[in-house]
């Protein structure tokens, strides 16, 4: 598992490898049952404190993202699915959040942008019927 | 329950009168990281000095490990690695003759582990210490301070002055101390990016007074910058509780704030503004905020008194 940690980003440290495990889920790179990383070995490896990681796995664990399995590590859980569902629609708001202010700067109306996004699902759509 | 690594009440640390540190009161839990940061002159390293009993304090007790640093200094250093400033070193001696000299000092000095990192480090244990790089010296101060696997390590700017290979370094072999179950550790250091890797709890000194002691994360949620732009007229940025503020232009400001918290935003929402934005901060502009907040306060008590 490749994390990037930047601690000079105004979140605190758990809540950058808690959101990137997240992302990771959501974009289909951890599957249910993979393991993860020990605390200790991602510690080193992102060289941050043990004790952030642990916080981080905690969070996740308590929000049924992953789970502990007494002396074997911890493991991608069932419930992932779940999840995954809601990451995916934050993660795509986030993407549509950013085209819109995109348009209002380039000074393109809302119901303008509404057709256009009509437009590009006809597309995909047709595509797919193909 | 165990007792505290580290625990100062009120102390207070006068040179000819001078205050270096002025009442400062801090405790660090067993089996957590504790950094200490703040512009020089500010009061670090006189911290440190009464936390390893060479220095007393004025006023105030200081307590390391459950001793009195003043009366068991011995049993402190036995329980304590220590990497100084200057990291003074025996420049005759080789590499393997001053680990040898130290282990002499110390019936829990762990040879293997001490040779295994000496090796990790390369480290050349024929070279002498007058001819190593400043990182080299670093290396092996590292290596002195936790050969006899202290409960508690105490590091003052553990990698000022190092290129950043040798700070990655020195940075990996302190978190492979913190894995090590229950092992404390205490730095200074003026590299923030450092202390916010690694820091369960900081503390911010300026000008001798502890401004923050608080985990990092509390730090990093009460402190923020809030930037915003008016409409018609700019109000008078000293009615607003809490914040001060940090920039200005045109119709823009930035505020920066220690407690954010909805009653800070509110005073702002109230006046109704064009935009209003809430930014996180690293812990860098934190600190720096924080010390230019209280220079800033300081100096207006002057021209007051």
């Amino acid at each position: 598992m490749l994390i990037t940690i930047d601690p000079t980003n105004g979140a605190p440290i758990f809540q950058q490898v808690v959101q990137q495990v997240k992302y990771k889920i959501a974009g289909g790179v951890l599957k249910e049952g993979d393991q993860l990383p020990s605390v200790r070995e991602l510690a080193g490896k992102l060289r941050i404190n043990p004790n952030t990681v642990a916080k981080a796995y905690a969070e996740l664990e308590r929000a049924g993202i992953i789970v502990t399995r007494r002396g074997l590590g911890c493991y991608v859980g069932d419930k992932s699915v779940i999840i995954k569902k809601n990451e995916r629609l934050k993660i795509v708001s986030q993407h549509i959040e950013r085209a819109l202010m995109e348009a209002y700067h380039l000074d393109i109306p809302l119901h303008e942008v509404e057709q256009l996004f009509q437009q590009e699902i006809d597309k995909i759509q047709k595509r797919r019927q193909l | 329950m165990n007792p505290a690594a580290i625990e100062l009440k009120n102390c207070t640390k006068t040179f000819r009168g001078k205050i270096a540190v002025h009442d400062l009161s801090l405790t660090v839990e067993p089996g957590t990281v504790y950094g200490l940061v703040g512009d020089n002159g500010a009061g670090k390293t006189t911290t440190i000095k009464m936390l390893l009993g060479l220095l007393p304090p004025s006023r105030g007790s200081v307590s390391v490990l459950g001793c009195d640093p003043q009366k068991d200094h011995v049993e402190i250093m036995k329980r304590t690695g220590y990497v100084s400033e200057n990291r003074e070193l025996y420049d005759w001696m080789t590499v393997s003759e001053i680990l040898w000299f130290n282990a002499q000092f110390y019936s829990t000095w762990d040879n293997d582990l001490v040779q295994r990192t000496m090796r990790s480090m390369e480290l050349n244990p024929k070279q002498k210490i007058k001819h190593l790089s400043r990182g080299m010296r670093a290396k092996v101060a590292m290596l002195l301070a936790m050969g006899h696997k202290p409960d508690l390590l105490i590091l003052d700017e553990p990698s000022s002055g190092l290129d950043p290979l040798v700070r990655r370094e020195i940075l990996e072999h302190i978190i492979a101390i913190i894995q090590s179950e229950g092992r404390t550790v205490f730095l200074s250091s003026h590299l923030i990016d450092e202390v916010e890797r690694i820091a369960d709890r900081v503390g911010i000194l300026c000008d001798g007074d502890m401004m923050r002691d608080e985990s990092l994360d509390a730090i990093k949620e009460t402190s923020k910058r809030i930037r915003v732009a008016w409409n018609g007229d700019m109000p008078d940025p000293g009615q607003f509780k809490n914040v001060r503020r940090i920039d200005q232009s045109g119709r823009e400001e930035a505020y920066f704030t220690q407690c954010f918290n909805d009653n800070v935003l509110d005073q702002f929402r109230e006046r109704h503004p064009a935009s209003l934005e809430v930014e996180a901060l690293g812990l860098e502009e934190i600190v720096v905020e924080t010390i230019r907040a209280q220079k800033h306060f300081l100096k207006s008590l002057e021209k007051v008194g």
